[in-house]
């Protein structure tokens, strides 16, 4: 009998196997009393924090940047195994897509936000998924550059449309390959 | 608030200092911080705070881990602590791969204050029942979706039908 069975073995003799349910108990609502909440007002203040911040993330965003533009290079050369190479370039985009939303600029997050769902749905890094992913890189570091954070800027909308545009050329190119297949 | 200690854990400084400036708002009484899941642990098991509010992905030990180690470990100080989990991911599988792992609530960024407000009343208000098995230990993963404090998030994004 091998060590794990012979474990398993004494679990079941006990009973410990089988699943068991610890019941909730309302320990915080106790520690902070019945009628404690956190107000309108609270929230209102802390709101203030997220619309009007005071930290410059740009400089964690454009690292976060580079770790993506890095990550695309080493794809391109990598022909055979580019698996890993797709969490090296998702995390740092969920990274701006979260945090760049919480500092003020909408557009880096919402364009941010095009590029992971797309990544998501495909789940693979051909070169035209990198070209794309090589589009919105020019856009992040334009959207700094021209400090354009407002999704409903002219200039805004004109950038996410473009990568909306080049995302959705790429969903009929793989709609059509699939067809012929 | 004022009798609870909050530990936020992330890895990039402006994101910490803006939790722990809404946190203050909210009016927690101590507000604990750490920049990756190894000290978050060793903060965890020092000062025994009631909430943990961690960044998924984070250099070394990451907010999964992180949390499989306060389940799992028989030294944890406190293997039920709540934990809200921050993510950019709204990919549905991954959301229930973190959910498997332990995770009592996920808050996918941005967030507003009102949204994180709403997370953290729903574990000190509906806390989850616990499971106890050989290959796990977190918070009892069957629950009715109007328990949920994010069942009206559409950001969510269910799997597709298929047809």
């Amino acid at each position: 009998m091998r060590d794990e069975d012979d474990q398993l073995y004494i679990y079941q003799l006990y009973g410990i196997s089988t699943p068991r349910k610890i019941k909730a108990e309302k320990t915080l609502r106790a520690k902070i009393g019945a009628s404690t909440k956190i107000t309108p007002e609270q929230i209102e203040k802390a709101q203030k924090i997220i619309t009007h911040p005071k930290k410059d993330f740009s400089g964690y965003a454009l690292q976060q940047l580079s770790r993506i533009e890095g990550a695309i290079h080493a794809t391109y050369e990598n022909t055979y195994d580019r698996e890993s190479d797709y969490e090296l370039i998702i995390v740092p985009l969920s990274n701006i897509k979260g945090q760049a939303g919480m500092f003020g600029n909408w557009l880096a997050s919402h364009l941010s936000e095009i590029i992971l769902k797309f990544l998501e749905k495909y789940k693979r890094l051909d070169n035209d998924a990198l070209d794309i992913l090589g589009h919105y890189c020019k856009a992040i570091h334009l959207t700094y550059e021209l400090e354009l954070f407002d999704t409903t800027s002219t200039g805004g909308q004109k950038i996410a449309h473009e990568l909306q545009y080049v995302v959705k050329r790429y969903n009929e190119r793989f709609k059509k390959k699939i067809e012929r297949t | 608030m004022k009798e609870l200690t909050v530990l936020v854990a992330d890895d990039s400084e402006p994101m910490l200092e803006v939790m722990v400036a809404i946190l203050n708002r909210f009016g927690f009484g101590r507000i604990l911080t750490a920049t990756d899941g190894e000290q978050a642990f060793s903060v965890f098991q020092r000062y025994k705070p009631d909430l943990i509010i961690t960044d998924w992905h984070m250099d070394n030990i990451d907010g999964l881990e992180l949390c499989r180690w306060i389940r799992r470990n028989k030294h944890s100080v406190n293997r039920s602590i709540p934990i809200i989990l921050m993510t950019g991911f709204s990919d549905y599988a991954r959301i229930t791969s973190a959910r498997d792992k332990g995770i009592t609530e996920i808050i996918i960024k941005p967030f507003s204050a009102e949204d994180l407000a709403k997370r953290i009343m729903h574990v000190i208000d509906v806390p989850r029942d616990f499971i106890e098995s050989l290959g796990f230990f977190g918070p009892d993963r069957r629950r009715r979706k109007i328990d949920s404090p994010v069942a009206d998030d559409r950001r969510l994004m269910e799997p597709e039908e298929k047809s």
